[in-house]
């Protein structure tokens, strides 16, 4: 890892949504910023910056975690994926489509980082429970929509991906 | 099959939205980037009541990078705002008077920057007492917050209300019983998971402020008085909503005031993005409340008086309060035919944080206490709720509490409860949770002391802006040469799904499939004013402005199709392709048989014939609410919505610890334009409203906010949202479109005290402050031992 501990620079390198990457960064970088400001990935919402809410939640090496209160020299060396990665074209992933089936999205700021915890639950864990998805996502706050719906749709998106595995 | 078919309004069709927002798609205020944008933000007090001597800006000015601080000095217009009285500051001037006022302002190249700076900027102050209790700021001898009364204030009240309809004190005397409590409903805190925040660009001349706004022109005006420039220079663009909840109503006025300020004097885009602390610092709360409230009633359970005392906090604004007040004061006798009734309103000046606009707007806070009431007079006539309360509720026909015939409404209540009732299983598991704990407190070998209870709340909500206010609004339609229609509507989005629901009214009314339809987002320079975006108002007035201006816009194309078809009316049938047709209306035609019938004409062809025919395909809607009576007098609201909650609780009695372990709620909603998101305001209230009762509590102590965060401040997470059944009722109204009526706030208002009565069910004694949160739980518990 190279440094210019004068300019409180380092070099990181990481794989964002499956493209790696090599940059100079400020080591007090917020992950947050890095994905919104220099990547353009407007899906990553702010809602807190203090890891209360959720809205950011990205995945980092496949677990969910609030780049809000992530520095950019902590990923080093790690994969990203944000909500932009998950979508290949203008294919939905079953996650995304089940969210506008079941009317889980309302206000929509609390939708990307939701779909980014259902979305390791359901790698982690194809058929979990209502229980378990109510667990996964309570680091995701929801104003909107009490929940109901959200939880319906990673049902349903639970039972779409176990087909597409058969 | 005749005319009267539905092809668009009463599916639950997939939101207009919800692709961009799942994809992250979805442009929200933080998205946008602006060249040479610049950053803002505020100084706020750090008293609750103090003179301002001297604001010390030179340090900070020092900071290169900072381009510049501005105060009350650098406003060139009114330095108030306020949408009833002009009450607010956009900077305070020589005195603060709550923690959230703004005192300065620094602008600079980058956010760490502007925190920074705020940091560097001293002020000295004069401390003067405040006062934090509404009651002591009723007494003579109170610090007074707007000492010179120009506000219409008398001392610390801002405003009393109040009516008396029958004879109170007679009603009592002919009472067999009498219950006489006093309830503290609190403050709630709207949460919207996206902070306040907007973009100002400027000209020199213009001003364009993009923001996530409620009501868009309520911002104009305050921005065009701020900066004394007239309002057709400023334009107000509403992007996508990250929530609002009434916390976005008149509070971006003074926030967007200030960004359109620093951006008109330097030229340059100005950002404002509220941190977590400053939006729970700086915006309104629900009003909390001290509800007197004794209630008359026979020995067979018939109530034939109320006498009804609301004091409620006000904080150092007025923003929307006496709006509030006025439906606090309607509803506060809740939703029963009561012969006799009074009620007394004062809405008083602190220095606190200033309450206003909250989803249900006083409704909950008087439901907290009227609801808790009626289980309270059931208990001690040994009577079951549900039977004493359709023995009492008010009918078609009837007369409110308030004083006004339900002429045109009233059967939805009824309606409401028994659905409720019957799908809850209310009797059998009333009787099976008695039994539980009747065990259960004879049994010592569980290790969990728990508690079972059901409990319900019915209510009543009068629907859109009341008379005298006119409520009215204004909608365009333009259908384009390819078929397409673009609708304009001062109404704004929030999540609610405004875009969908106006939608599917546009598309019905032209007869086209949805996503012919496109609505534009709220532009105060293109969009007409359509009045604010609350009060449940969206789907009955802004639908059926909505619904005409269609009409209207299509009515040359209907005209033209029954020339060609020989026929005095046609209809819309949409062919299974999605290709809309017109036939005769009487026509006998399905959908699938569309290809095979004669009698038609291509909605396509039509438009193209018109535009041949230079026909004008565009429509202004244009509807005010019948509030207005014959004899001159006002309906207190032109038409009601309905709701019955249930909720099923388990209460730990040694921890006081409550959870909802099911909600069915049923709301008459006139017509579900939507079934789908009608579903999803009623779950999302429902949570919202439970959150209240529950556990959501705002701690104060002398005027600063002791947890403005969301991990101090609790809202319920999807482990303590419980199962919900929603239920929706329709009793047909006869103004709003296709029958619908409004359902953004009774979806809310009945929850707080449905699970009230249920914690009251299940541990044998009522809470009757907000919330039941473990600690006041437990208080009761042992404050009754």
């Amino acid at each position: 890892m190279g440094a210019d501990v004068k300019k409180n620079r380092l070099k990181v390198q990481y794989v964002l949504n499956g493209v790696l990457i090599s940059t100079m960064v400020d080591t007090g970088r917020r992950l947050i910023d890095q994905l919104r400001d220099t990547h353009g990935l407007g899906s990553v919402k702010e809602g807190c910056g203090t890891g209360e809410c959720g809205a950011c939640t990205t995945l980092v090496d496949g677990k969910g975690m609030c780049s809000c209160i992530l520095l950019v020299p902590q990923i080093n060396g790690k994969e990203i994926t944000t909500l932009e990665g998950i979508t290949t074209g203008e294919i939905l992933h079953p996650v995304q489509e089940k969210f506008i089936e079941e009317g889980a999205v309302q206000c929509g700021y609390c939708t990307p980082g939701m779909i980014m915890s259902a979305v390791q639950l359901l790698s982690d864990n194809p058929e979990p429970s209502e229980d378990e998805i109510r667990l996964a996502l309570s680091g995701n706050l929801c104003r909107c929509t009490g929940y109901s719906k959200i939880i319906r749709a990673v049902q349903a998106a639970a039972k779409a991906l176990s087909k597409e595995g058969n | 099959m005749t005319g009267e078919e539905l092809l668009v309004v009463g599916k639950p069709l997939r939101r207009v939205d919800a692709l961009d927002k799942v994809t992250g798609q979805g442009i929200y205020t933080g998205d946008l980037k602006f060249p040479d944008m610049l950053h803002a933000k505020v100084k706020r007090s750090e008293h609750a009541h103090a003179r301002i001597l001297r604001i010390e800006t030179s340090e900070a000015e020092s900071l290169p990078g900072v381009i510049r601080i501005f105060t009350s000095k650098d406003v060139p217009g009114e330095n108030n705002v306020g949408v009833i009285v002009p009450d607010q500051p956009v900077f305070a001037e020589d005195t603060v008077r709550h923690y959230g006022d703004a005192v300065a302002m620094v602008v600079a190249e980058s956010e760490d920057l502007v925190r920074k700076a705020v940091d560097l900027i001293k002020v000295d102050y004069d401390v003067m007492p405040g006062v934090f209790d509404p009651e002591e700021a009723m007494l003579p001898n109170s610090p007074l917050v707007h000492p010179d009364g120009k506000y219409g204030n008398e001392g610390n009240v801002l405003s009393k209300m109040g009516y008396e309809k029958g004879d109170v004190e007679k009603g009592f005397r002919d009472a067999d019983i009498i219950v006489e409590e006093e309830y503290r409903p609190g403050y709630q805190e709207h949460a919207f998971i996206e902070t306040e925040r907007c973009i100002a660009t400027s000209d020199g001349r213009n001003v364009t402020v993009y923001g996530s706004l409620q009501c868009p022109f309520y911002v104009r005006d305050a921005v065009a008085g701020a900066l004394g420039i007239p309002r057709a220079r400023i334009r107000i663009i509403q992007t996508a909503i990250g929530g609002a909840f009434g916390g976005k109503e008149d509070v971006p006025s003074e926030l967007c005031a200030r960004a359109a300020l620093a951006a008109y004097i330097l030229r340059r885009p100005v950002r404002k993005i509220r941190s977590r602390e400053d939006s729970i610092v700086m915006h309104t709360k629900r009003h909390p409340m001290i509800i007197r409230h004794r209630l008359g009633a026979t020995r067979e359970g018939e109530l034939v008086a109320a006498r009804v005392e609301i004091i409620s906090d006000q904080g150092a604004y007025c923003s929307v309060g006496k709006y509030v007040q006025k439906r606090a004061m309607v509803h506060a006798c809740g939703a029963y035919d009561i012969p006799n009734s009074k009620v007394d309103t004062s809405f008083v000046y602190t220095n606190n944080i200033l309450t206003g606009a909250f989803r249900g707007f006083g409704g909950p806070q008087v439901a907290v206490a009227s609801e808790l009431q009626m289980d309270e007079l059931a208990r001690r006539l040994g009577m079951d709720p549900l039977k004493l309360r359709l023995k009492n509720i008010v009918e078609k026909g009837g007369i409110t509490a308030k004083g006004q015939n339900l002429d045109n409404c009233g059967k939805g209540l009824r309606e409401c409860i028994e659905k409720a009732a019957n799908v809850s299983q209310w009797d059998e598991k009333r009787d099976a949770y008695e039994k539980f704990n009747e065990k259960m407190k004879h049994s010592s070998t569980g290790t969990l002391n728990i508690r079972k209870g059901i409990g319900m709340s019915s209510i009543m909500y009068g629907v859109a802006l009341g008379g005298p206010t006119p409520d009215s609004a204004t909608s365009t339609c333009q259908i384009t040469e390819d078929g397409s229609v673009i609708i304009t509507t001062g109404g704004t989005e929030m999540g609610q799904g405004a875009k969908t629901v106006l939608s599917q009214i546009a598309a019905e009314a032209v007869g086209v499939p949805l996503h012919y339809v496109t609505i534009l987002d709220a532009d105060t320079s293109i969009v007409q004013n359509s009045g604010p975006s609350v009060a449940s108002r969206i789907t009955p007035v802004i639908g059926e402005a909505t619904r005409r201006g269609a009409k209207e816009a299509v009515s040359e194309i209907s005209n033209l199709a029954c020339k060609l078809l020989g026929v005095n009316r046609v209809r819309s049938v949409i062919a299974p392709d999605g290709t809309p047709f017109s036939v005769p209306a009487d026509a006998m035609v399905k959908k699938a048989d569309i290809d095979k019938f004669p009698d038609k004409v291509d909605y396509h062809e039509l438009v193209r014939s018109c535009y041949g025919e230079a026909k004008l395909l565009l429509g202004v809607g244009f509807c005010s609410t019948p509030t207005l009576l014959e004899n001159g007098e006002y309906r207190d609201y032109y038409t009601y919505s309905f709701a019955c909650h249930i909720a099923e609780v388990e209460v730990d009695m040694d921890t006081g610890r409550v959870m909802v372990k099911k909600l069915t709620c049923a709301n008459d909603v006139g017509k579900a334009i939507n079934p789908q998101t009608v579903e999803g305001q009623i779950e999302g209230g429902a949570v919202q409203g439970m959150g209240y009762g529950l556990m959501e509590e705002l701690v104060t102590l002398n005027g600063r906010i002791l947890n403005p965060s969301l991990v101090d401040y609790h809202i319920p997470t999807s482990l303590d949202a419980p199962q919900i059944t929603p239920l929706i009722i329709e009793e047909h109204d006869s103004f709003g479109p296709y029958g619908a009526k409004g359902i953004g706030e009774p979806s809310l208002i009945p929850t707080p005290a449905a699970v009230l009565n249920a914690v009251g069910h299940a541990i044998g004694l009522a809470v009757r402050k907000t919330p039941a949160s473990p600690e006041n739980v437990w208080r009761a518990i042992r404050d009754h031992r």
